[in-house]
């Protein structure tokens, strides 16, 4: 046998060992192997701050300006809003703790409070105010939020009244106009007035009269600490934000109880989280919320046959959507798509009819009965089946639908699996599901409903004003084929004759008014039938009680609990937050 | 000399033609740079439509022809100005890089170099004892762990060991209590959080590197210099180093230089999975959001990274084996 091979070779098996003894070394000791779970900035509690996480995020940059996208928790916890509405309809009066109306609503007073600082310490006066609520005309046009430089522009005059008065002069009066208070945060005009380009600029430490001063930052957390001189009792001494790159390190963190308060959407909800620890754990998917219903442009033939559109809607198995498809997080949406989140608004003269349109019993024989409505109304529209069962329009050709869909979003690709099955079963429509693979591919499709998709509503406001004006006012409408992104009009629909009603509603204050309208509006969109209101849009929030306690639930709505980049309706939250005992 | 100028010549010739690649396709993907914004904040535009409306002016197609534009991006890359990202708006992208890449050289680096190392000593080893005990393990046992993708033991070892028996930190590059700086405090916590993702890379990694280094040597051990330098009478270490791993490690030693060329891309599965704030995720997101000026700076990064490899390699080459030197 050769020299070389014989086994009795040691320097091989030393260098091995050496290289696995010198790794141990070289490892970081532990002083025990276990780990608490630990919040990240403890001190000897463990965990000093509300953390908050989101799943999906960038690592962040220090990007803290309120018009350019910033990071979480820049408007609310540093920039604050004179005044907003939160879902439950109710009105907070913030930075302005009085708003009277005069001159038969054309003129709105608004009184600051006094003894707000910005966090850097000086004062914030009607001199603030006037100069943010003016951002299109004071630092430029992409900044305004109030409608200051639209043609025409309904707002005659804002000027200062004092230095804690603000008055606003209206050339009509608008009683939507104080909704747009919810979008226009309090900039420090000391700061601004110094930027060359606001536009460009990122707010690294952001200034305002928020509760909350910018302490650390790096691209995997930042913390905001409470400050001495907030306006309001704060109960709670920092927030942090902390990097989530995807659901599964998001859902570790919500599980050993680091993060108290997420936006995450969280399947079986229950058994995943809050079974590990149930009296700690919890969530709120609230239903206060707009109707996702599936548009078609309206001004295509056929989807133009309003009795398509209502046959479509009459078919669809929305129960089974709802506890299939979404869970049974999004409850079925009525015909009118408002019902959850505007109970108190709808006509209960219309309610039978809504029900007609938009049936949520769920079982064979209601659907077989809903199916033979639908095609009754079909033929009397004009359509006919051919020898195979397929649907014809008027014209002779047969209807097509293509829903599109982005194949990650499962939840929506099986409730559009369950719509194709009641279309093709029920009504002999030729259904094509396409799966997009991105948002990139599906969002120009969607916002100009070249092919039908679910969307979203933009029914934000306290009232159901902004439901019926998106779809029907004509100035919402954009030529078909082009993006509806900014008026949400998805349909390319409007209804002239609804626009009287919809000023009217626009010039009174009275509640008893406005329900009148409404309920004008709502036969009108019965009998219209602009869209499909198929389920309700839940709103996600989970949290946690074991470090911190005061949060927002079902039976106490006293703001949204998903807070927002871009929106105030949960701001109440941050001062609500106190320690558990 | 020539050699070195005519090299570097091709090199040169290899960044222009994967500058210009750089500034068409990220071009030729569907969807305009505010739509990833769209997506992002579609809740807060349900309430607050104008949201976006300065971000809709600021990140608008420019209107001048696209030559126009490709001149102006080659002089931008000259003078080193990457401009304004689009997806971190309005951060300049230097600033997204300068956070990011740091964290992906250390975690990918690091498992890099350790995987080759390791893996290169482990076949030397294993080749030079062929037959015995440690070829019948180390071999299949090495390649059973490479078949795994890395996504996939990240997260098997991040629930068991991270989260389970808490043996390792559950996410990011460091903890929160320590501040960046050459402190000790701070390694310590930055080496403690790279430990599991470099372990599951290295895991994943080591088959590739063993099998080639222990084929290679094989065939070198066959060589008849070998039978020479033991008939000289020298140690079996030092035959095994000096003369048979010498040789058979260049091969292994391109693509070592090839993959830390690479190492700048990041490694996204595992960023993904252990939240650990590098370049992979950055590039994956600034690509989806038709970022492109994040875009186009760091693919720059990686071809320029890659080729610096690959140069340094070739002129290590010329120095390593002398057969290269002749024409």
């Amino acid at each position: 046998m050769m020299r070389w091979l014989r086994p009795s070779f040691k320097a091989s098996y030393v260098l091995l060992i050496a290289a696995v003894v010198g790794s141990i070394a070289l490892m970081p000791s532990h002083t025990t192997l276990a780990r608490t779970a630990v919040g990240h900035g403890t001190n000897a509690s463990g965990h000093a701050c509300v953390t908050a996480i989101g799943s999906g995020d960038n690592p962040f940059t220090q990007v803290f300006n309120p018009y350019a996208a910033p990071n979480d928790f820049s408007w609310g916890g540093v920039y604050e809003p004179l005044t907003f509405y939160v879902p439950s309809g109710k009105r907070y009066m913030w930075l302005a703790s009085k708003m009277t109306f005069a001159n038969g609503g054309k003129t709105i007073n608004l009184t600051l409070r006094q003894n707000v600082t910005f966090n850097d310490g000086k004062p914030f006066t009607s001199a603030d105010a006037v100069y943010s609520l003016e951002a299109g005309k004071t630092i430029n046009p992409a900044f305004d939020r109030i409608g200051l430089l639209s043609k025409p522009s309904n707002i005659k005059s804002v000027k200062a009244d004092g230095a804690y008065g603000v008055q606003i002069n209206l050339v009509q009066a608008d009683s939507t106009f104080i909704n747009n208070f919810n979008n226009v945060m309090m900039l420090p005009k000391h700061i601004w007035t110094k930027q060359t380009d606001p536009t460009k600029w990122t707010d690294p430490n952001p200034v305002g009269t928020g509760p909350f001063k910018l302490t650390r930052f790096n691209n995997q957390e930042y913390i905001l600490t409470t400050r001495k001189g907030y306006w309001q009792p704060m109960h709670i001494s920092c927030l942090e934000r902390l990097y989530e790159s995807g659901n599964d390190s998001a859902m570790l963190s919500m599980l050993n109880a680091s993060a108290d308060w997420t936006h995450n959407f969280v399947q079986d909800v229950q058994h995943v989280y809050v079974s590990r620890d149930p009296a700690h754990f919890h969530y709120w998917y609230s239903t206060i919320s707009g109707p996702i219903g599936l548009m078609m442009d309206d001004t295509k033939y056929p989807y133009s046959i309003k009795a398509l559109r209502e046959a479509i809607s009459m078919v669809i198995d929305r129960q089974h959507v709802y506890s299939v498809g979404e869970y049974g997080y999004e409850p079925p949406a009525g015909a009118l798509g408002i019902e959850h989140q505007y109970p108190k608004w709808i006509d209960p003269k219309l309610v039978k009819q809504d029900k007609a349109l938009a049936p949520t019993n769920g079982t064979a024989a209601a659907m077989a009965k809903n199916v033979t409505a639908a095609k009754a109304l079909l033929t009397k529209a004009g359509f006919t089946w051919n020898g195979s069962g397929a649907l014809i329009d008027p014209k002779g050709n047969a209807v097509n639908l293509e829903p599109h869909v982005i194949s990650g979003w499962t939840d929506w690709v099986a409730s559009l699996k369950i719509i194709t099955q009641n279309l093709q079963q029920g009504l002999g429509i030729n259904v094509n599901l396409v799966l997009d693979p991105d948002w990139g591919t599906w969002w120009p499709i969607a916002n100009t409903q070249s092919q039908t998709t679910l969307l979203w509503t933009y029914s934000g406001g306290p009232t159901p004003y902004e439901a019926f004006n998106e779809f029907f006012n004509p100035a919402n409408v954009t030529a078909s084929g082009t993006d509806e992104e900014t008026p949400g009009d998805w349909a390319h629909f409007a209804d002239p004759s609804a626009l009287p009603l919809l000023n009217q509603w626009a010039h009174t204050y009275s509640k008893k008014t406005q329900l009148a309208l409404a309920y004008k509006l709502e036969a009108k969109q019965l009998s219209d039938f602009p869209y499909i209101p198929v389920m309700v849009g839940a709103v996600w929030f989970t949290y946690s009680t074991k470090y911190y306690t005061g949060w927002p639930d079902q039976k106490h709505p006293y703001a949204n609990g998903e807070w927002g980049a871009g929106t105030s309706d949960w701001i109440p939250i941050l001062s609500h937050l106190q320690p558990a005992k | 000399m020539l050699f070195i100028v005519r090299r570097i010549g091709f090199y040169l010739v290899a960044l222009w033609s994967a500058v210009t690649l750089n500034f068409l396709l990220p071009r030729l993907m569907p969807g305009k740079p505010i739509d990833s914004f769209y997506s992002k904040y579609r809740f807060e535009i349900q309430q607050n439509p104008h949201f976006l409306d300065s971000l809709k002016i600021e990140l608008g197609i420019p209107n001048t022809p696209i030559w126009q534009q490709y001149i102006t991006y080659l002089g931008n890359m000259l003078h080193g100005n990457f401009g304004i990202s689009y997806s971190y708006y309005p951060t300049p992208v230097i600033d997204v890089i300068r956070t990011t890449l740091p964290w992906t050289l250390l975690l990918a680096g690091s498992a890099t170099i350790l995987a080759f190392t390791i893996g290169t000593f482990l076949g030397i080893v294993v080749a030079w004892r062929r037959g015995g005990i440690f070829d019948s393990i180390l071999p299949p046992v090495t390649i059973f762990f490479s078949a795994f993708p890395a996504f996939f033991l990240a997260l098997l070892l991040l629930y068991t060991l991270a989260f389970s028996l808490g043996w390792f930190p559950l996410e990011h590059s460091y903890s929160g209590e320590t501040d960046i700086g050459l402190n000790w405090a701070f390694i310590k916590d930055a080496i403690d959080h790279a430990l599991l993702p470099v372990i599951v890379i290295v895991l994943t990694g080591i088959g590739g590197w063993l099998l080639g280094m222990r084929n290679v040597m094989i065939n070198t051990l066959a060589e008849d210099f070998i039978s020479m330098a033991h008939a000289k009478g020298l140690s079996d270490f030092r035959v095994m180093m000096m003369y048979a791993a010498r040789n058979a490690i260049l091969p292994n030693l391109t693509g070592f230089a090839i993959a830390l060329g690479y190492t700048v891309g990041g490694l996204t599965l595992v960023e993904t999975v252990f939240s650990y704030p590098g370049v992979g995720f950055t590039l994956v997101n600034a690509s989806l959001g038709s970022d492109y000026p994040l875009v186009q700076a760091l693919l720059l990064l990686i071809v320029v990274a890659v080729l610096l490899a690959n140069l340094v390699v070739d002129l290590i080459y010329v120095r390593l084996d002398p057969r290269a030197r002749t024409q």
